[in-house]
């Protein structure tokens, strides 16, 4: 990066209007993440339709402002509530709800902020030198290693996911599957249409990510938002003071550095994210400490491990998907599905021909998490009262923007359709244990797949050998079959290690 | 046995079904057939997986540790607990029925305050407010600021 485009990115990024976006995509980040129920994953697909009509820079940065915004959020009613906001946030509840009922949930907070502004910097600012040399590896792929890639994404997401492998799989596949609705761009052949012209162009993606998302978990939680009570029967507790003190900063700052260390690792590593990231940092910091025993008693360690950690999960899930075009969790799924339809391509020209736009969107990623910061700290007392809105009064908002989202992206309530008909078809796959998340990969990927490997089979024909061995003989694409490997027994061996060792500790 | 193991058979059949109906379908793509094929063959092998697996004995629940064959969500289908989740898809579907009709902003302001009432939310203030406040919001940002022609129907 020339200090020319340095200059011409930190002048288009300090415009009004983006600082404007990026402040607004924060909040709302925020504002979601504190509100128990709705997730990241679930405001990016809300919001992508947003994007669909704005330029790819200003589209891309609302989408990566929410994103850190709600990773923050969620910590909110998990220190208030003892109710993590997000999965990521769940490592925070322990120590951070025992700070607020000490009276010290505004120390609790502002130390969740500090944590996740210096984590989400981190590892923005890591993004930004680690992504360049790193896509020089996509200039190495054909057709066989794309095919790969397709096949390596897909399985990352089935790990992600909880629940059973083997139906993560089927939903993968199935994914795939519908990714080849349509017209079939090397013959021309409409291919599952049933006749319907709407589907000529293949089944849209955004529609069928707010089904899947929004939707479904409307379905899902339906039942209990009109089971619960119509306020929260507590008061507001106390906050007491949000900034944190010299003292506090003096204490935490080699936990902070370390365990942001620990969510950069853990994000560029597929089939980790957030959720693993905190329990390691979590985990990690109470080995360190010199005072164990304070941890699950209120440890301010406790609250700014887990919140360091998960931010940094937000650079670093970007570097694999901005390179190799990989999302390394579901959130980051989503995201890519905002970067194809914004024309943006993951790989090596987006940092040769879209240099501009792309180191716009890195240092975009540095700002906002900055402006995460100081509205996270500002705004905490309000926030406070964002995470006890009951749900009652958000799910017929959340129904109405799914519909006029689902509706903008085409203009046309066929597309309303297919959001309503993957609402449903989300909800039945949740039910019987099937995730909705390595569905919408495998649309995503689909088309890149069925490329690769329909080249790759006439490549394999002219060099006169069977697909197998050609993939076999080829380095990039043994390094990702390696990859793939690596991938599957990673979190299981992260997982068994961390159990060992707790085991031990409690023994 | 799991609590999800008989569901595990239904919709193992349901799926081995389905994927039947999707190979037949691929009979008239002719040469443009074998990725498709190839996808639905795995999906084959994956349900019938999925509904032998079903016979075997529940691993043990370690302490502490979510079962993490059983998805977080994933629960019997029984008629109790569909109702509600059903209504939601129905009403749903009646507002995308009547945007045609009746025009986006009309089908919006009687959607919304039916769902809300629906949902447990008493009082006239905060139907009023919320319905109102939507569908300006939308009125703002998706036909001022995006464009966006939304459909205009007998009223609106």
């Amino acid at each position: 990066m020339t200090l020319d485009l340095f200059q011409t990115v930190l002048a288009g990024l300090f415009s009004p209007m983006l600082l404007g976006l990026m402040i607004l995509g924060v909040a709302a980040g925020i504002v979601v993440g504190a509100l128990p129920g709705l997730s990241a994953t679930m405001a990016l697909a809300l919001m992508i339709p947003v994007t669909y009509g704005m330029e790819p820079l200003p589209g891309i940065l609302l989408l990566v402002s929410i994103y850190c915004g709600s990773m923050f959020g969620g910590s909110v009613p998990a220190i208030l509530l003892h109710t993590p906001g997000t999965p990521s946030a769940a490592a925070t509840a322990i120590d951070g709800y025992q700070m607020a009922r000490k009276g010290q949930g505004g120390r609790a907070l502002g130390i969740a902020a500090l944590a996740s502004t210096v984590g989400g910097v981190f590892s923005a600012l890591a993004l930004a030198f680690i992504a360049p040399p790193l896509a020089r590896i996509s200039l190495l792929f054909s057709a066989p290693e794309y095919f790969l890639i397709a096949i390596f994404g897909l399985s990352i997401i089935a790990t992600v996911v909880s629940g059973s492998l083997l139906k993560a799989m089927f939903a993968g596949t199935f994914g795939l599957l519908i990714g080849t609705v349509g017209i079939d761009i090397f013959t021309g052949y409409p291919r599952f249409t049933f006749g319907l012209s709407e589907l000529q162009s293949g089944v849209s993606l955004v529609p069928a990510m707010i089904g899947l998302f929004s939707v479904s978990q409307i379905m899902i939680q339906i039942e209990a938002d009109r089971a619960a009570g119509r306020a929260t029967a507590d008061g507001p507790l106390a906050l007491g003071r949000i900034l944190p003190s010299l003292a506090d900063i003096r204490r935490l700052w080699r936990t902070i550095a370390s365990s942001s260390v620990v969510g950069l690792i853990l994000g560029i590593l597929p089939g980790t994210g957030g959720e693993i990231a905190s329990w390691v940092a979590y985990s990690n910091a109470r080995r360190r400490s010199a005072d164990r025993d304070s941890f699950g008693k209120g440890a301010p360690e406790g609250v700014a491990a887990p919140e360091a950690a998960n931010n940094a999960v937000t650079g670093g899930a970007m570097i694999p998907l901005l390179t190799l075009g990989i999302p390394a969790n579901i959130a980051t799924a989503v995201l890519m599905g905002g970067f194809l339809i914004q024309g943006l391509t993951p790989g090596r020209g987006l940092f040769t021909e879209q240099a501009e736009l792309t180191y716009s969107i890195i240092f975009g990623f540095v700002l906002a998490n900055v402006i995460m910061g100081l509205i996270a700290i500002g705004a905490s007392r309000w926030l406070a009262l964002v995470s006890r809105v009951p749900q009652r009064l958000i799910v017929p908002l959340i129904l109405g923007f799914s519909v006029v989202g689902s509706y903008s992206i085409g203009n046309s309530m066929f597309d309303v359709w297919v959001m309503l008909a993957f609402g449903v078809l989300g909800f039945l796959a949740r039910r019987t244990g099937f995730h909705p998340a390595p569905i919408v990969l495998g649309m995503l990927l689909g088309p890149i797949a069925e490329a690769g490997l329909r080249q790759s089979l006439v490549m394999a024909d002219v060099a006169g050998k069977p697909l197998a061995l050609m993939i076999l003989t080829r380095p990039m694409s043994l390094a990702i079959v390696a990859l793939m490997i690596l991938t599957f027994a990673g979190p299981p061996l992260i997982r068994a290690v961390s159990r060992r060792r707790l085991a031990q500790r409690t023994a | 046995m799991r609590t999800t193991a008989l569901q595990d058979r239904i919709v193992a059949v349901i799926l081995l079904v389905l994927v039947a109906g999707g190979f037949a379908v691929t009979f008239d793509f002719s040469a443009i057939a074998l990725y498709p094929r190839l996808l639905l063959g795995a999906m084959a092998l994956m349900a019938a997986a999925i509904g032998l697996r079903s016979f075997l004995p529940a691993r043990p629940r370690e302490a502490g540790l979510p079962d993490d064959a059983e998805g977080p969500d994933e629960l019997p289908l029984i008629p109790a607990r569909l109702t509600q989740p059903v209504t939601i898809a129905a009403m749903m579907v009646l507002y995308g029925l009547a945007i045609p009709l009746l025009g986006y902003f009309t089908a919006t302001l009687v959607a919304v305050p039916v769902i809300l009432l629906w949902m447990g939310v008493r009082g006239a203030l905060p139907v009023l407010v919320l319905t109102l406040g939507f569908a300006g919001f939308v009125y703002v940002l998706f036909r001022l600021q995006l464009g966006v022609p939304l459909p205009r129907g007998l009223l609106l």
